[in-house]
């Protein structure tokens, strides 16, 4: 275990496969800092992470403040409309060089000493340069830092702020298939986050949500009041999940998409209700005309209808991406034991605006601070962190599912580590996923 | 109906002070039935996230007509939800009351809040300050007033905020 005297952290110790017991891991890894500091290093400095989507900044000069790990960004585009993630740090003592948390702007200027940078990152202006004489820095030595490797899929944009490491398609893996179906229940084939977003802060482990999303064992319990009230407006969205005990019948299914992706995939759930189609608005009648649409697009009412199948699965994208529904998710590790989960309603481009008021308000019914949902999840998380006090018997076992997992082919007909949605399979991958990060394999 | 007259808002002044004063005393003791029954059927309640925003077009905190209100409180009257279980002891104050003549001889105010709120869970205990500004647009129904509309735009409303379970 980990003690003052121990210099290192070992992941094998911390996260155990064993025939005896199963799988299992420590409850350290949400509670010691040594390990927060070694994720912010290892899996948000070096790997790729989500950072925001292109119709968040659609306009040259458009501009979103974030941040990777603990790091303030900006994620702009540039006079040059190429999209760039800037340090938001002055090169001269160091300040933040941008305060708004969105908006547009050709330029960064730091109010401490007048220095200013161009949104592609370039320091246009340095006040006073002849004072520093012979030590003058040489030309582009004082630009914005920039994370030297940045890509996009459908429009999510994700950075790494390693120069070299896993070629970010590979790092995407299988995680794409789903992201592309998400995407493609759009009319035009976009999805846009234009809609304002959620915050809601949490005094807990940022891991906490990345397990959750994927775990419908939960959702009878923690999210009964919702589910009931759900039940209550039953219109022909939300019919089946909303019975109580019906849980463990439901052909939705985990599966293990490695790298530490993840899906509660809803596909078969929602197949098995023919042609009540789901996830793509309010109603049957609003979603028909999503169908019709998408119909026109891809000359088959059949693939039409199978992409609204597939519209209610929970996608994780390793290590802070996730999405489901009417939104996109992301999660923001605020520190050890704290961690913030924004909420982008997730607009379909090329939909009527009823169909997207629709998903907007079918969104904050469930999510945000006062959703029905979000507020009881944030309340186990705080739950589980106060626990973690205890070290009687430091151990979380998650062997739910492991006997009965299986490969399966999902409906892309690519192989998965699947087992019935009330497992822990997926939950498995992902610490699979990040004890490989962790010990730098 | 006519709109009422600044003299005759004068005159109303204390009855409408009143009115968001038992209302405040309500949400504060979470006295769902009674707070429920001060709503019109034409109530609309809003919680925005950004401050000048449209709620068609931008996500809210809560928006919701008088069905999802009762939805709402449903949900809340439960032990179930956890996130208020135990449930939050408040204490607000309601200040800088501002009364207009409004539409159809209702009025229209304007309020600012100062909720503290007090947690306890399990051996923990947290402390937490809520602040923001209310409008209210309130009709006259024979002797009582109720709210057709409610906007609370929370100070941190477009920031990172804990769950918000309680009544604001």
């Amino acid at each position: 275990m980990l003690t003052p005297t121990q210099p290192y952290v070992d992941y094998d110790d911390l996260i155990q496969e064993d025939p005896e017991f199963g799988f299992r891991i420590n409850h350290h890894l949400y509670k010691d800092e040594e390990i927060f500091q070694q994720e912010m290093e290892r899996i948000f400095y070096k790997g790729w992470v989500y950072i925001g989507h292109e119709t968040e900044i659609p306009n040259p000069n458009d501009y979103v403040v974030r941040v990777m790990g603990q790091r303030p960004v900006i994620l702009s585009r540039g006079q040059d409309g190429k999209v760039r993630v800037l340090e938001n740090k002055c090169r001269h003592r160091g300040n933040t060089v941008c305060q708004e948390q969105r908006g547009n702007s050709k330029f960064f200027r730091c109010a401490y000493h007048g220095w200013v940078f161009s949104n592609t990152g370039e320091l246009a202006e340095m006040t006073h340069p002849s004072n520093y004489g012979e030590r003058m820095p040489a030309e582009g030595t004082m630009n914005l830092l920039e994370a030297p490797r940045i890509d996009s899929h459908r429009g999510f944009i994700f950075a790494s702020l390693a120069a070299e490491g896993q070629p970010f398609k590979e790092y995407l893996g299988r995680a794409a298939d789903y992201i592309d179906r998400y995407c493609d229940l759009a009319p035009d084939g976009e999805i846009s986050l234009s809609a304002g977003r959620h915050g809601i802060s949490y005094r807990g482990n940022w891991k906490m949500q990345l397990e959750n999303l994927t775990d419908a064992y939960h959702a009878e319990y923690t999210h009964a009041t919702a589910l009931a009230a759900f039940a209550a407006n039953s219109s022909a969205g939300k019919g089946k999940f909303t019975d109580r005990g019906d849980l463990e019948d439901q052909l939705s299914t985990q599966r293990d998409l490695g790298g530490g992706h993840a899906v509660l995939d809803g596909f078969a759930l929602n197949r098995a209700q023919g042609d009540k189609l789901r996830f793509t608005g309010s109603t049957g009648t609003l979603s028909e005309e999503i169908v019709g649409k998408i119909a026109e697009r891809e000359g088959s009412r059949e693939k039409a209808v199978w992409l609204t199948h597939g519209g209610g699965s929970h996608i994780t994208v390793f290590p802070n991406l996730m999405i489901l529904w009417d939104a996109v998710r992301t999660i923001q590790p605020v520190s050890l034991h704290e961690a913030v989960i924004y909420y982008h309603p997730a607009q379909l481009k090329g939909a009527s605006q009823e169909i997207n008021t629709a998903r907007i308000m079918s969104h904050q019914a469930g999510f945000g601070p006062a959703g029905f949902l979000a507020p009881d999840d944030m309340e186990m998380f705080e739950r589980t962190q106060a626990g973690t006090v205890s070290d009687t018997d430091p151990w979380i076992y998650l062997n739910r599912g492991l006997s009965s997992q299986r490969i399966e082919k999902d409906d892309f007909g690519v192989d998965a580590l699947t087992s019935q949605n009330l497992g822990e399979t997926t939950q498995r991958g992902i610490w699979r996923h990040y004890k490989h990060v962790m010990s730098g394999e | 109906m006519n709109n009422i007259s600044n003299a005759e808002v004068n005159g109303l002044r204390p009855e409408i002070e009143n009115f968001l004063y038992r209302e405040a005393r309500m949400m504060d003791k979470h006295q769902f039935d009674d707070w429920e029954a001060m709503w019109s059927d034409k109530g609309v309640y809003w919680v925005p996230c950004a401050h000048d925003s449209d709620p068609m077009t931008e996500v809210s905190i809560i928006y919701a007509n008088r069905a999802g209100i009762a939805t709402r409180l449903g949900r809340m009257r439960s032990k179930a939800m956890y996130v208020q279980d135990p449930r939050s002891i408040c204490s607000r104050i309601v200040g800088n009351i501002e009364v207009y003549p409004g539409e159809d001889g209702g009025v229209t105010t304007y309020s600012t809040f100062n909720i503290t709120e007090f947690k306890r869970r399990g051996h923990l205990t947290h402390q937490t300050t809520w602040s923001g500004h209310s409008e209210h647009k309130l009709s006259r129904h024979g002797d009582q007033w109720l709210m057709d509309y409610k906007k609370v735009t929370l100070l941190n409303s477009d920031g990172e905020i804990p769950a918000l379970g309680f009544l604001v």
